[in-house]
Protein backbone atom coordinates (compact mmCIF):
# COMPACT_ATOMS: atom_id res chain seq x y z
CA UNK A 1 0.00 0.00 0.00
CA UNK A 2 2.23 2.52 1.48
CA UNK A 3 4.65 1.32 -2.44
CA UNK A 4 1.16 2.10 -4.49
CA UNK A 5 1.37 5.42 -2.64
CA UNK A 6 5.11 6.15 -3.26
CA UNK A 7 4.97 5.18 -7.12
CA UNK A 8 2.03 6.71 -7.57
CA UNK A 9 1.43 9.87 -5.80
CA UNK A 10 3.08 12.16 -8.38
CA UNK A 11 1.07 11.02 -11.41
CA UNK A 12 -2.19 10.95 -9.06
CA UNK A 13 -1.51 14.91 -8.30
CA UNK A 14 -0.31 15.60 -11.72
CA UNK A 15 -3.69 14.46 -12.61
CA UNK A 16 -5.88 15.63 -10.25
CA UNK A 17 -4.38 19.25 -10.82
CA UNK A 18 -5.27 19.03 -14.50
CA UNK A 19 -8.83 18.38 -13.24
CA UNK A 20 -8.77 21.07 -10.57
CA UNK A 21 -6.56 23.43 -11.07
CA UNK A 22 -4.78 23.88 -7.84
CA UNK A 23 -2.30 21.96 -6.83
CA UNK A 24 -2.99 22.36 -2.94
CA UNK A 25 -6.51 20.41 -4.11
CA UNK A 26 -5.12 17.99 -5.65
CA UNK A 27 -2.57 16.83 -2.92
CA UNK A 28 -5.97 17.02 -0.58
CA UNK A 29 -8.03 14.63 -2.75
CA UNK A 30 -5.11 12.58 -3.24
CA UNK A 31 -4.80 11.96 0.08
CA UNK A 32 -8.16 11.31 0.91
CA UNK A 33 -8.43 9.06 -1.82
CA UNK A 34 -5.63 6.77 0.03
CA UNK A 35 -7.28 7.06 2.93
CA UNK A 36 -10.81 6.16 1.40
CA UNK A 37 -9.19 3.21 -0.65
CA UNK A 38 -7.47 1.64 3.07
CA UNK A 39 -10.49 1.68 4.55
CA UNK A 40 -12.41 -0.61 1.53
CA UNK A 41 -10.34 -3.55 2.95
CA UNK A 42 -9.50 -4.78 -0.51
CA UNK A 43 -5.67 -3.75 0.02
CA UNK A 44 -4.62 -7.54 -0.66
CA UNK A 45 -5.75 -6.88 -4.56
CA UNK A 46 -3.26 -6.98 -7.17
CA UNK A 47 -1.58 -3.77 -7.37
CA UNK A 48 -3.24 -3.20 -10.77
CA UNK A 49 -6.57 -3.47 -9.85
CA UNK A 50 -5.65 -1.28 -6.35
CA UNK A 51 -4.21 1.64 -8.76
CA UNK A 52 -7.60 1.34 -10.99
CA UNK A 53 -9.50 2.03 -7.58
CA UNK A 54 -7.53 4.10 -6.48
CA UNK A 55 -7.76 6.45 -9.36
CA UNK A 56 -10.97 6.29 -9.64
CA UNK A 57 -11.95 7.01 -6.05
CA UNK A 58 -9.93 10.15 -6.75
CA UNK A 59 -11.54 11.21 -9.78
CA UNK A 60 -14.56 11.28 -7.99
CA UNK A 61 -13.78 12.97 -5.49
CA UNK A 62 -12.75 15.38 -7.52
CA UNK A 63 -15.95 15.46 -9.40
CA UNK A 64 -17.09 16.07 -5.72
CA UNK A 65 -14.91 18.76 -5.00
CA UNK A 66 -15.69 20.84 -8.66
CA UNK A 67 -19.52 20.67 -7.68
CA UNK A 68 -19.21 21.80 -4.24
CA UNK A 69 -16.51 24.90 -5.09
CA UNK A 70 -19.41 25.69 -7.53
CA UNK A 71 -22.15 25.61 -4.76
CA UNK A 72 -20.43 27.21 -2.50
CA UNK A 73 -20.10 30.17 -4.75
CA UNK A 74 -23.67 30.43 -5.43
CA UNK A 75 -24.06 30.19 -1.27
CA UNK A 76 -22.14 33.01 -0.03
CA UNK A 77 -24.69 35.86 -0.23
CA UNK A 78 -22.45 38.76 0.62
CA UNK A 79 -20.28 38.94 -2.48
CA UNK A 80 -21.84 40.11 -5.84
CA UNK A 81 -23.13 37.37 -8.66
CA UNK A 82 -20.66 38.97 -11.30
CA UNK A 83 -17.99 38.66 -9.38
CA UNK A 84 -18.76 34.45 -9.17
CA UNK A 85 -19.60 34.43 -13.02
CA UNK A 86 -16.07 36.08 -13.10
CA UNK A 87 -14.28 33.22 -11.25
CA UNK A 88 -16.54 30.42 -12.23
CA UNK A 89 -15.35 29.20 -15.69
CA UNK A 90 -11.53 29.35 -15.28
CA UNK A 91 -11.50 28.91 -11.81
CA UNK A 92 -8.06 29.94 -11.86
CA UNK A 93 -7.66 29.19 -7.90
CA UNK A 94 -3.62 29.50 -8.02
CA UNK A 95 -2.99 31.99 -10.42
CA UNK A 96 -1.96 34.74 -7.42
CA UNK A 97 0.97 32.18 -7.29
CA UNK A 98 2.09 32.34 -10.94
CA UNK A 99 4.45 35.28 -11.72
CA UNK A 100 3.06 38.22 -14.14
CA UNK A 101 6.12 38.12 -15.76
CA UNK A 102 5.95 34.19 -16.55
CA UNK A 103 2.51 34.58 -17.84
CA UNK A 104 3.23 37.39 -20.24
CA UNK A 105 6.31 35.74 -21.33
CA UNK A 106 4.01 32.38 -22.16
CA UNK A 107 1.52 34.76 -24.19
CA UNK A 108 4.36 36.49 -26.16
CA UNK A 109 5.54 33.07 -27.16
CA UNK A 110 2.43 31.79 -27.89
CA UNK A 111 1.93 34.76 -30.02
CA UNK A 112 4.82 33.73 -32.38
CA UNK A 113 2.33 30.45 -33.60
CA UNK A 114 0.62 30.41 -36.73
CA UNK A 115 -2.92 31.30 -36.58
CA UNK A 116 -4.21 28.51 -36.64
CA UNK A 117 -2.04 26.71 -33.88
CA UNK A 118 -2.39 30.10 -31.57
CA UNK A 119 -6.92 29.39 -32.51
CA UNK A 120 -6.75 26.00 -31.08
CA UNK A 121 -4.67 26.66 -28.19
CA UNK A 122 -6.92 29.72 -26.47
CA UNK A 123 -10.28 27.89 -27.46
CA UNK A 124 -8.98 24.36 -25.05
CA UNK A 125 -6.70 26.24 -22.97
CA UNK A 126 -9.55 29.69 -21.86
CA UNK A 127 -12.50 28.55 -23.05
CA UNK A 128 -12.80 24.66 -22.02
CA UNK A 129 -13.65 24.09 -26.12
CA UNK A 130 -13.15 19.93 -26.09
CA UNK A 131 -11.50 19.29 -29.17
CA UNK A 132 -14.57 17.72 -31.25
CA UNK A 133 -16.03 21.62 -30.88
CA UNK A 134 -13.01 23.22 -31.98
CA UNK A 135 -12.69 20.76 -34.59
CA UNK A 136 -16.72 21.59 -35.95
CA UNK A 137 -16.05 25.36 -35.50
CA UNK A 138 -12.43 25.80 -37.52
CA UNK A 139 -13.64 22.91 -39.63
CA UNK A 140 -10.37 21.01 -39.31
CA UNK A 141 -10.21 17.30 -38.32
CA UNK A 142 -9.81 16.23 -34.46
CA UNK A 143 -6.57 14.99 -35.25
CA UNK A 144 -5.63 18.33 -36.65
CA UNK A 145 -6.97 20.15 -33.67
CA UNK A 146 -4.80 17.52 -31.41
CA UNK A 147 -1.67 17.99 -33.74
CA UNK A 148 -2.11 22.06 -33.28
CA UNK A 149 -2.50 22.13 -29.61
CA UNK A 150 -0.12 20.39 -28.52
CA UNK A 151 2.41 21.96 -31.08
CA UNK A 152 1.55 24.81 -29.55
CA UNK A 153 2.94 23.40 -26.31
CA UNK A 154 5.94 21.82 -27.23
CA UNK A 155 7.23 25.19 -29.21
CA UNK A 156 6.28 27.00 -26.18
CA UNK A 157 8.39 25.08 -23.77
CA UNK A 158 11.58 25.06 -26.55
CA UNK A 159 11.15 28.70 -26.79
CA UNK A 160 11.22 28.86 -22.75
CA UNK A 161 14.14 26.24 -22.67
CA UNK A 162 16.46 28.90 -24.43
CA UNK A 163 16.02 27.85 -27.81
CA UNK A 164 15.36 30.96 -30.57
CA UNK A 165 12.34 31.10 -33.13
CA UNK A 166 14.24 29.72 -35.86
CA UNK A 167 15.74 26.70 -33.58
CA UNK A 168 12.50 26.08 -32.26
CA UNK A 169 11.06 26.15 -35.11
CA UNK A 170 13.59 23.97 -37.31
CA UNK A 171 13.61 21.22 -34.59
CA UNK A 172 9.52 20.96 -35.04
CA UNK A 173 9.95 20.39 -38.80
CA UNK A 174 11.24 17.55 -38.37
CA UNK B 1 13.21 8.32 -27.30
CA UNK B 2 14.63 11.56 -27.66
CA UNK B 3 13.44 14.69 -26.05
CA UNK B 4 12.08 16.50 -28.64
CA UNK B 5 9.50 12.83 -29.02
CA UNK B 6 9.21 12.84 -24.92
CA UNK B 7 7.97 16.63 -25.26
CA UNK B 8 5.34 15.90 -27.95
CA UNK B 9 4.01 12.85 -26.13
CA UNK B 10 3.94 14.21 -23.10
CA UNK B 11 1.72 17.09 -24.95
CA UNK B 12 -0.29 14.83 -26.55
CA UNK B 13 -0.95 13.02 -23.32
CA UNK B 14 -1.70 16.67 -21.58
CA UNK B 15 -4.75 17.36 -24.34
CA UNK B 16 -6.59 13.78 -24.58
CA UNK B 17 -6.27 14.20 -20.53
CA UNK B 18 -8.02 17.51 -20.61
CA UNK B 19 -10.45 16.75 -23.47
CA UNK B 20 -11.77 13.24 -21.78
CA UNK B 21 -12.95 14.13 -18.45
CA UNK B 22 -12.14 10.83 -16.40
CA UNK B 23 -11.77 8.73 -19.51
CA UNK B 24 -10.53 5.41 -17.44
CA UNK B 25 -8.82 3.69 -20.79
CA UNK B 26 -6.98 7.04 -21.46
CA UNK B 27 -5.60 7.29 -17.90
CA UNK B 28 -4.94 3.79 -17.60
CA UNK B 29 -2.52 4.13 -20.98
CA UNK B 30 -1.04 7.46 -19.94
CA UNK B 31 0.30 5.81 -16.54
CA UNK B 32 1.37 3.03 -18.50
CA UNK B 33 3.36 5.54 -20.80
CA UNK B 34 4.64 7.64 -17.06
CA UNK B 35 6.11 4.08 -16.06
CA UNK B 36 7.82 3.30 -19.20
CA UNK B 37 10.93 5.55 -18.33
CA UNK B 38 12.09 7.78 -15.47
CA UNK B 39 11.79 10.95 -17.42
CA UNK B 40 8.47 10.83 -18.98
CA UNK B 41 6.01 11.90 -15.92
CA UNK B 42 8.54 14.90 -15.17
CA UNK B 43 8.35 15.81 -18.63
CA UNK B 44 4.33 15.81 -17.89
CA UNK B 45 4.97 17.99 -15.42
CA UNK B 46 6.31 20.98 -16.99
CA UNK B 47 4.36 20.57 -19.80
CA UNK B 48 1.37 20.94 -16.73
CA UNK B 49 2.95 23.73 -15.49
CA UNK B 50 3.41 25.36 -19.10
CA UNK B 51 -0.53 24.45 -19.18
CA UNK B 52 -1.24 26.40 -16.24
CA UNK B 53 1.17 29.59 -16.76
CA UNK B 54 -0.63 30.06 -20.30
CA UNK B 55 -3.61 31.75 -18.79
CA UNK B 56 -5.77 33.51 -20.77
CA UNK B 57 -5.88 37.14 -21.07
CA UNK B 58 -9.01 37.35 -18.86
CA UNK B 59 -8.22 35.64 -15.86
CA UNK B 60 -4.67 37.78 -15.94
CA UNK B 61 -6.55 40.62 -14.65
CA UNK B 62 -5.10 42.23 -11.53
CA UNK B 63 -7.17 41.44 -7.98
CA UNK B 64 -8.34 44.59 -7.68
CA UNK B 65 -9.76 44.34 -11.64
CA UNK B 66 -11.68 40.94 -10.44
CA UNK B 67 -12.94 42.37 -7.24
CA UNK B 68 -15.10 44.91 -9.40
CA UNK B 69 -18.41 44.00 -9.70
CA UNK B 70 -18.31 44.64 -13.22
CA UNK B 71 -15.32 42.49 -14.09
CA UNK B 72 -15.44 38.90 -15.56
CA UNK B 73 -17.41 38.02 -18.65
CA UNK B 74 -19.42 41.37 -18.89
CA UNK B 75 -16.66 43.47 -19.03
CA UNK B 76 -14.46 41.27 -21.31
CA UNK B 77 -16.30 42.96 -24.29
CA UNK B 78 -15.41 46.30 -23.15
CA UNK B 79 -11.53 45.46 -22.37
CA UNK B 80 -11.43 43.84 -25.36
CA UNK B 81 -12.81 47.01 -27.49
CA UNK B 82 -11.19 49.17 -25.31
CA UNK B 83 -7.60 47.74 -26.03
CA UNK B 84 -8.62 47.98 -29.81
CA UNK B 85 -8.79 51.39 -29.74
CA UNK B 86 -6.06 52.50 -27.48
CA UNK B 87 -3.47 48.88 -26.71
CA UNK B 88 -0.70 49.72 -24.26
CA UNK B 89 1.31 47.44 -22.54
CA UNK B 90 -0.52 44.18 -20.95
CA UNK B 91 -3.65 45.30 -22.15
CA UNK B 92 -2.50 45.15 -25.62
CA UNK B 93 -1.45 41.59 -25.45
CA UNK B 94 -4.74 40.55 -23.51
CA UNK B 95 -6.91 42.71 -26.07
CA UNK B 96 -4.96 40.98 -29.37
CA UNK B 97 -5.54 37.42 -27.68
CA UNK B 98 -9.24 38.39 -27.07
CA UNK B 99 -9.38 39.67 -30.68
CA UNK B 100 -8.34 36.43 -31.91
CA UNK B 101 -10.55 34.49 -29.72
CA UNK B 102 -13.49 36.88 -31.20
CA UNK B 103 -12.44 36.10 -34.12
CA UNK B 104 -12.12 32.48 -33.99
CA UNK B 105 -15.87 32.54 -32.86
CA UNK B 106 -16.45 34.80 -35.78
CA UNK B 107 -18.77 36.47 -33.22
CA UNK B 108 -18.87 39.97 -32.67
CA UNK B 109 -19.93 41.12 -28.94
CA UNK B 110 -21.17 43.91 -28.46
CA UNK B 111 -21.18 45.93 -25.02
CA UNK B 112 -24.95 46.85 -24.15
CA UNK B 113 -26.19 48.69 -21.39
CA UNK B 114 -27.37 46.91 -18.29
CA UNK B 115 -26.48 43.49 -18.08
CA UNK B 116 -26.91 42.25 -21.59
CA UNK B 117 -24.43 41.13 -23.93
CA UNK B 118 -24.99 40.35 -27.42
CA UNK B 119 -23.08 38.11 -29.68
CA UNK B 120 -24.11 37.80 -33.27
CA UNK B 121 -22.27 35.70 -36.54
CA UNK B 122 -21.80 36.85 -40.03
CA UNK B 123 -23.67 35.26 -43.29
CA UNK B 124 -22.06 31.52 -43.52
CA UNK B 125 -20.41 32.21 -40.30
CA UNK B 126 -20.38 30.42 -36.84
CA UNK B 127 -19.70 30.59 -33.56
CA UNK B 128 -18.89 28.83 -30.22
CA UNK B 129 -18.47 30.54 -26.27
CA UNK B 130 -18.71 29.67 -23.21
CA UNK B 131 -21.28 31.07 -20.70
CA UNK B 132 -20.58 32.88 -17.36
CA UNK B 133 -22.03 29.92 -16.05
CA UNK B 134 -19.91 27.22 -17.83
CA UNK B 135 -22.99 25.65 -20.07
CA UNK B 136 -21.93 26.42 -23.60
CA UNK B 137 -23.55 27.91 -27.27
CA UNK B 138 -22.83 27.07 -30.40
CA UNK B 139 -23.99 29.53 -32.84
CA UNK B 140 -25.37 28.84 -36.21
CA UNK B 141 -24.87 31.32 -39.24
CA UNK B 142 -26.03 34.99 -39.09
CA UNK B 143 -28.00 34.45 -36.02
CA UNK B 144 -27.56 36.48 -33.03
CA UNK B 145 -27.92 35.43 -29.47
CA UNK B 146 -28.26 38.52 -26.22
CA UNK B 147 -27.55 37.06 -22.75
CA UNK B 148 -28.82 38.40 -19.38
CA UNK B 149 -27.75 36.99 -16.32
CA UNK B 150 -28.69 37.50 -13.23
CA UNK B 151 -27.89 35.99 -9.78
CA UNK B 152 -31.92 33.84 -10.08
CA UNK B 153 -31.76 33.13 -13.68
CA UNK B 154 -29.79 32.93 -16.41
CA UNK B 155 -31.30 34.19 -19.58
CA UNK B 156 -30.71 34.02 -22.87
CA UNK B 157 -32.38 35.56 -26.07
CA UNK B 158 -32.39 34.01 -29.80
CA UNK B 159 -32.93 36.88 -32.05
CA UNK B 160 -32.45 35.57 -35.23
CA UNK B 161 -30.85 32.07 -36.63
CA UNK B 162 -30.00 28.61 -35.06
CA UNK B 163 -28.51 28.18 -31.60
CA UNK B 164 -27.34 24.88 -30.30
CA UNK B 165 -26.96 24.68 -26.04
CA UNK B 166 -25.46 22.67 -23.66
CA UNK B 167 -26.47 23.82 -20.49
CA UNK B 168 -24.55 23.58 -16.89
CA UNK B 169 -27.13 21.85 -14.27
CA UNK B 170 -28.00 24.43 -11.64
CA UNK B 171 -31.14 23.56 -10.33
CA UNK B 172 -31.38 27.34 -8.15
CA UNK B 173 -30.86 29.31 -11.22
CA UNK B 174 -32.79 28.30 -14.50
CA UNK B 175 -31.64 28.38 -18.05
CA UNK B 176 -34.16 30.39 -19.64
CA UNK B 177 -34.08 31.54 -23.79
CA UNK B 178 -36.61 33.12 -24.75
CA UNK B 179 -37.29 33.03 -28.61
CA UNK B 180 -39.90 35.67 -30.04
CA UNK B 181 -42.97 34.29 -28.35
CA UNK B 182 -41.83 31.02 -26.87
CA UNK B 183 -39.84 30.90 -23.73
CA UNK B 184 -37.64 27.31 -23.20
CA UNK B 185 -36.89 26.80 -19.31
CA UNK B 186 -33.70 24.23 -19.22
CA UNK B 187 -32.09 23.25 -15.85
CA UNK B 188 -28.87 21.06 -17.24
CA UNK B 189 -29.63 19.90 -20.92
CA UNK B 190 -28.07 20.39 -24.79
CA UNK B 191 -30.82 21.50 -27.07
CA UNK B 192 -31.24 23.82 -30.06
CA UNK B 193 -33.48 26.82 -30.56
CA UNK B 194 -33.97 27.87 -34.61
CA UNK B 195 -35.86 31.07 -35.20
CA UNK B 196 -37.25 30.79 -38.51
CA UNK B 197 -39.80 33.37 -40.88
CA UNK B 198 -43.06 31.53 -39.45
CA UNK B 199 -41.70 28.84 -37.00
CA UNK B 200 -39.80 28.39 -33.53
CA UNK B 201 -37.87 25.26 -33.56
CA UNK B 202 -37.83 23.30 -30.32
CA UNK B 203 -34.81 20.43 -30.17
CA UNK B 204 -33.64 18.56 -27.49
CA UNK B 205 -30.52 16.34 -27.57
CA UNK B 206 -30.49 15.45 -23.78
CA UNK B 207 -32.67 15.96 -20.76
CA UNK B 208 -35.66 17.63 -20.90
CA UNK B 209 -37.06 21.30 -21.29
CA UNK B 210 -40.36 23.40 -20.64
CA UNK B 211 -41.50 25.19 -22.88
CA UNK B 212 -43.93 27.95 -22.17
CA UNK B 213 -45.78 31.15 -24.00
CA UNK B 214 -43.46 34.31 -23.76
CA UNK B 215 -46.28 36.74 -23.11
CA UNK B 216 -46.64 37.72 -19.68
CA UNK B 217 -47.24 34.52 -17.44
CA UNK B 218 -47.28 32.70 -20.62
CA UNK B 219 -48.87 29.56 -20.42
CA UNK B 220 -47.18 26.43 -19.87
CA UNK B 221 -46.81 24.43 -23.30
CA UNK B 222 -45.54 21.58 -21.92
CA UNK B 223 -42.45 19.87 -21.80
CA UNK B 224 -40.02 18.36 -24.57
CA UNK B 225 -37.31 15.29 -23.56
CA UNK B 226 -34.90 13.98 -25.73
CA UNK B 227 -35.46 12.70 -28.71
CA UNK B 228 -38.25 15.70 -29.63
CA UNK B 229 -38.69 18.82 -31.19
CA UNK B 230 -41.24 21.06 -30.91
CA UNK B 231 -42.39 23.05 -33.74
CA UNK B 232 -44.17 26.73 -32.33
CA UNK B 233 -46.18 28.15 -35.98
CA UNK B 234 -46.28 31.96 -35.07
CA UNK B 235 -49.58 32.67 -37.08
CA UNK B 236 -52.05 29.80 -35.47
CA UNK B 237 -49.64 29.59 -32.51
CA UNK B 238 -49.93 25.93 -32.20
CA UNK B 239 -47.39 23.28 -30.91
CA UNK B 240 -46.68 20.21 -32.30
CA UNK B 241 -43.74 18.34 -30.75
CA UNK B 242 -42.24 15.17 -33.16
CA UNK B 243 -40.33 12.17 -32.74
CA UNK B 244 -36.50 12.75 -33.78
CA UNK B 245 -33.21 11.27 -33.75
CA UNK B 246 -31.01 13.05 -30.83
CA UNK B 247 -28.60 13.65 -32.91
CA UNK B 248 -30.58 15.26 -35.45
CA UNK B 249 -31.46 17.77 -32.87
CA UNK B 250 -28.80 20.55 -34.25
CA UNK B 251 -27.60 18.83 -37.46
CA UNK B 252 -26.96 22.33 -38.76
CA UNK B 253 -23.49 21.87 -36.86
CA UNK B 254 -22.81 18.98 -39.85
CA UNK B 255 -23.95 21.62 -42.46
CA UNK B 256 -27.45 19.70 -42.75
CA UNK B 257 -30.24 21.67 -42.91
CA UNK B 258 -33.95 19.59 -42.82
CA UNK B 259 -37.12 21.32 -43.51
CA UNK B 260 -40.74 20.03 -42.99
CA UNK B 261 -43.29 21.29 -44.42
CA UNK B 262 -42.02 24.83 -44.31
CA UNK B 263 -42.99 27.85 -46.90
CA UNK B 264 -40.40 28.26 -49.70
CA UNK B 265 -40.36 31.73 -48.61
CA UNK B 266 -39.01 30.99 -44.82
CA UNK B 267 -36.62 28.21 -46.38
CA UNK B 268 -35.55 30.20 -48.64
CA UNK B 269 -34.97 33.38 -45.67
CA UNK B 270 -33.04 30.47 -43.55
CA UNK B 271 -30.33 29.20 -46.56
CA UNK B 272 -29.81 33.34 -46.97
CA UNK B 273 -28.26 32.42 -43.84
CA UNK B 274 -25.64 30.07 -44.97
CA UNK B 275 -25.69 31.40 -48.53
CA UNK B 276 -23.17 34.55 -50.35
CA UNK B 277 -25.15 34.90 -53.04
CA UNK B 278 -28.48 36.24 -52.03
CA UNK B 279 -31.71 33.79 -52.65
CA UNK B 280 -34.97 36.09 -53.42
CA UNK B 281 -38.56 34.66 -54.41
CA UNK B 282 -39.42 36.57 -57.00
CA UNK B 283 -43.71 35.72 -56.82
CA UNK B 284 -44.60 36.24 -53.88
CA UNK B 285 -47.13 33.22 -54.03
CA UNK B 286 -44.58 30.53 -54.86
CA UNK B 287 -43.46 31.81 -51.17
CA UNK B 288 -46.11 29.63 -50.20
CA UNK B 289 -45.57 26.24 -51.22
CA UNK B 290 -44.36 24.01 -48.47
CA UNK B 291 -40.94 22.51 -48.85
CA UNK B 292 -40.06 19.48 -47.20
CA UNK B 293 -36.44 18.16 -47.92
CA UNK B 294 -32.70 18.17 -46.08
CA UNK B 295 -30.38 20.83 -47.50
CA UNK B 296 -26.34 20.88 -47.68
CA UNK B 297 -25.32 24.00 -46.45
CA UNK B 298 -22.06 23.34 -48.49
CA UNK B 299 -24.03 22.92 -51.74
CA UNK B 300 -27.25 25.32 -51.62
CA UNK B 301 -27.21 26.32 -55.26
CA UNK B 302 -27.43 22.56 -56.27
CA UNK B 303 -30.15 21.89 -54.08
CA UNK B 304 -32.17 25.17 -55.87
CA UNK B 305 -31.27 24.17 -59.30
CA UNK B 306 -33.31 21.35 -58.18
CA UNK B 307 -36.08 22.92 -57.10
CA UNK B 308 -37.84 23.04 -60.56
CA UNK B 309 -38.17 19.10 -60.76
CA UNK B 310 -40.58 19.69 -58.09
CA UNK B 311 -41.67 22.90 -57.60
CA UNK B 312 -43.37 24.87 -60.80
CA UNK B 313 -40.45 27.23 -60.40
CA UNK B 314 -38.06 28.18 -62.47
CA UNK B 315 -34.40 29.06 -60.88
CA UNK B 316 -32.12 31.67 -62.81
CA UNK B 317 -28.82 32.53 -61.69
CA UNK B 318 -28.84 36.07 -62.04
CA UNK B 319 -25.13 36.56 -61.05
CA UNK B 320 -24.79 37.61 -57.14
CA UNK B 321 -28.54 37.05 -56.51
CA UNK B 322 -30.75 33.38 -57.28
CA UNK B 323 -34.23 34.51 -57.98
CA UNK B 324 -36.85 31.49 -57.97
CA UNK B 325 -40.11 32.79 -60.02
CA UNK B 326 -43.14 31.00 -61.13
CA UNK B 327 -43.15 28.89 -64.15
CA UNK B 328 -45.64 30.27 -66.47
CA UNK B 329 -48.34 26.67 -66.78
CA UNK B 330 -47.89 27.25 -70.54
CA UNK B 331 -43.96 27.56 -70.36
CA UNK B 332 -44.41 23.42 -69.73
CA UNK B 333 -45.96 22.86 -72.92
CA UNK B 334 -43.15 24.62 -75.21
Amino acid sequence: MARLFREHNEALVSLLSLRLKSVADAKEVAQEAYVRLLQLDRTDGAASLLRAYLFRIALNLAVDRLRQRTVRWHAAPAVKAELFEALAPTNEVERGLLAQEEIDQVRRVLAELPAPCQQAFWMHRAQGATVSEIARVLSVSERMVRHHISRALVYCQLRLEGATVEEARERLKR
Amino acid sequence: MSDLARLEAAADWLVRLSDAAGDETVIAEWLCWCEAHPENLPTFQRMQALWQAAVPPKAGASPTHIATPRAGWKSRSRSWKRGLRVGIGTAAAAAAVLALIAMVLSMHPTPRPMSAQSYSTPVGGRGLTVLPDGSKVEVGADSRIITDYSSAMRGVTVDAGDAFFSVRKDPRRPFVVSAGRLRVIAVGTAFNVRRGADRIVVAVQEGRVRVSDAVGDGPDLGSIGAGEEAVYLLGPRHLSVANIKTHDAAAWRDGILKYEHEPLAAVAADLNRYSTRRIVIADADIGELPFTGTIFSGRIDDALQALGDVFPVRVIDAGNAIEIHRRAADSEHR
